[in-house]
């Protein structure tokens, strides 16, 4: 446990430096979480030399800009710095191609609201180490999974979602009112005090 | 393993105590688990656990971006270290670093090991300094002196990444 301490303390002391323009300290930052930034943006974009730039424009982003880190974790921060940047390279690419194709047929939006994590989610996080969850998880559709993993998981706003997905903003909050249902329903198949805790 | 039902799904570790985050804090990735994620076979919904897992705990993150190195990213990886690095050190203080090497310019300590710091995990150590060594070598003490003066915090265009 003490370990894990010091490595968060590490973190703090790196970003401190960082702050001060220690370009060792952006290397020490680099090591540490470039690795799984890169996988957690190749999970969300297939396109390789897309992730490569976001993990390069992440890091020249938090040296640019190290004195606006407000105090939180360095891997959240640096998460929240990347999952923007893939939604900016996604809209790019998406301006790119809009030549061709009309927009995306939207599904009804409902009043689902992403600004204020719903607590529902808010419990889905809190139980995801849980096995209950994870099998919930397994049995909604992808395309709703994949609605709850850009606004649950990744943080991002119906806007942002929309944008990363390539799917109007209503078809957003409907697909994630929808996953939030279903997940409830699956939930309370498998276990009726779901994702409180462990049993 | 507190918890019948997990441990065989996310293969993680508790360590018990400490509740500092929802007792989110006590679990941690084991190296079996870093390896699947590095090689993207790990389930979504256990991915997702740990995704959220690593932003707040440096150590799993340390475990599992050493992991993903080791794994088909790791070239692209060091390709996108050295970018990064030459980024921070602008043109102008490389040139200045160049210098020295005839002898007569005293260059800041910030500088030297920022070209150090240039030599990516594959080229190895070769001379360089611990930090330079690559991300395989637990982070020595910094040589750089200005850590204990976090700056003044302003409201620069970091303050607007933070999620609604």
């Amino acid at each position: 446990m003490g370990g894990h301490r010091e490595t968060d303390g590490e973190d703090a002391a790196l970003l401190r430096a960082l702050s001060a323009g220690d370009p060792a300290a952006l290397a020490d930052l680099y090591d540490r979480h470039a690795g799984w930034l890169h996988a957690r943006l190749t999970r969300r974009c297939a396109d390789p030399e897309v992730v490569r730039e976001v993990l390069q424009d992440t890091f020249v982003t938090v040296w640019r800009s190290a004195a606006g880190h407000r105090g939180q974790e360095a891997g959240g921060w640096l998460w929240t710095i990347a999952a923007r940047r893939l939604v900016d390279a996604r809209r790019a690419q998406e301006r790119a191609a809009r030549v061709a194709g009309p927009p995306l047929e939207a599904e009804p939006a409902d009043r689902y609201d992403t600004g204020a994590a719903p607590s529902a989610e808010e419990r889905v996080l809190a139980g995801l180490e849980y096995g209950d969850v994870g099998t919930a998880l397994d049995r909604i559709s992808p395309e709703l999974r994949e609605v709850l993993r850009a606004t649950v998981v990744d943080g991002l706003s119906t806007r942002e979602a929309a944008r990363l997905l390539g799917i109007p903003e209503g078809t957003v909050k409907s697909r994630a009112r929808r996953a939030r249902a279903e997940l409830r329903t699956a939930l309370a198949q498998l276990n009726p005090t779901p994702a409180g805790g462990p049993a | 393993m507190t918890n019948g039902r997990t441990s065989g799904r996310t293969n993680g570790e508790r360590n018990g105590g400490n509740g500092g985050n929802g007792g989110a804090q006590a679990w941690h990735a084991t190296g079996d688990l870093a390896a699947r994620y590095a090689d993207g076979s790990l389930p979504e919904p256990d991915a997702w656990s740990l995704e959220k897992h690593l932003e707040f705990c440096a150590s799993c993150a340390s475990r599992v971006s050493a992991a993903v190195r080791g794994s088909a990213a790791g070239p692209v990886l060091a390709e996108v270290r050295d970018a990064v690095l030459r980024e921070a050190l602008p043109r102008t203080t490389e040139e200045r670093a160049s210098v020295t090497d005839s002898g007569t310019v005293s260059v800041p300590d910030s500088v030297r090991s920022a070209a150090a710091l240039r030599a990516t995990p594959e080229l190895g150590p070769a001379g360089l300094g611990p930090r330079a060594a690559g991300p395989w070598t637990t982070p020595g003490p910094k040589t750089a002196g200005p850590e204990a003066t976090p700056g003044p915090k302003i409201a620069g265009p970091g303050a607007g990444l933070r999620p609604n």
